[in-house]
């Protein structure tokens, strides 16, 4: 008999599902758009603010690809100044920050 | 990312001799390092950095716009010749997909997407993959 898991358990266990298939099939794209356009990255977005906390999981310990698209699309929000596009590490550290101030939890 | 992975995705390297440089980081792109910087993610996506002078397109003409920028312009070679700075500069169905800038002692060096940094012989070692081919090859006088 299978053991039973949470919702909570089984969604994580998709997420990384997605995540290693995209890592595995976007290769080396430096452009982000084979990564963004991907059906996993699509799939991930699809599932909704449930995704949020494993995506700000991932950015803070900094691993997995750029969320930044993901989030934006999940969010309806933006919170990273023009300046900063491109400064990976600072961007991730204001969705963190955004991520705390309207209350997330992950 | 194990060297029999990148020969997966980039079979040209397989007979080249290319060699791994750097950790892997998603924090710089192989355009920026093409460019001689890695602190930056170059892409005309509107999350990344890109150039006020050139078009946000991924059209391979944005690309050659960018190092227009930058102070160089195409050439014929991508023979070392002393006094220049060389860039490789790739294509798939018209779009830009890669960068890669000649070290002195004539060999290549790209940065793979979110991963490592390679040094290989020649432009043409990391095209027939995601990559495409070669689109131009460009060069400036030598830029310390």
């Amino acid at each position: 008999m299978r053991p039973k898991t949470t919702k909570a358990q089984e969604l994580e266990v998709t997420f990384d599902d997605l995540v290693k298939r995209l890592n595995r099939e976007t290769g080396f794209d430096s452009v982000g758009k084979r990564t963004v356009e991907h059906p996993a990255y699509q799939q991930i977005i699809g599932m909704g603010e449930s995704a949020l906390p494993l995506i700000f999981r991932q950015m803070e310990s900094n691993t997995g690809p750029h969320w930044f698209v993901a989030l934006q699309a999940i969010t309806g929000a933006d919170p990273v100044p023009r300046e900063l596009w491109g400064k990976i590490n600072e961007m991730e550290q204001v969705w963190l920050d955004w991520a705390q101030d309207q209350g997330y939890k992950w | 990312m194990e060297p029999q992975e990148i020969e997966d995705i980039l079979p040209g390297l397989m007979a080249s001799g290319f060699q791994v440089t750097s950790p892997e980081s998603k924090t710089y792109n192989c355009v920026a390092w093409a460019a001689g910087y890695d602190n930056d993610w170059w892409s005309y996506l509107p999350v990344y950095y890109w150039p006020e002078w050139a078009p946000r397109s991924p059209e391979a003409k944005a690309l050659v716009q960018v190092f227009v920028g930058l102070g160089y312009a195409v050439c014929d070679s991508d023979a070392r010749e002393p006094g220049y700075d060389k860039v490789a500069l790739y294509a798939l169905d018209g779009e830009w997909q890669h960068a890669a800038r000649q070290l002195e002692d004539g060999q290549w060096t790209s940065k793979l997407g979110p991963f490592e940094d390679i040094t290989h012989p020649s432009p043409e070692d990391v095209t027939g993959g995601a990559f495409g081919s070669v689109h131009c090859i460009m060069r400036r006088p030598f830029h310390p």
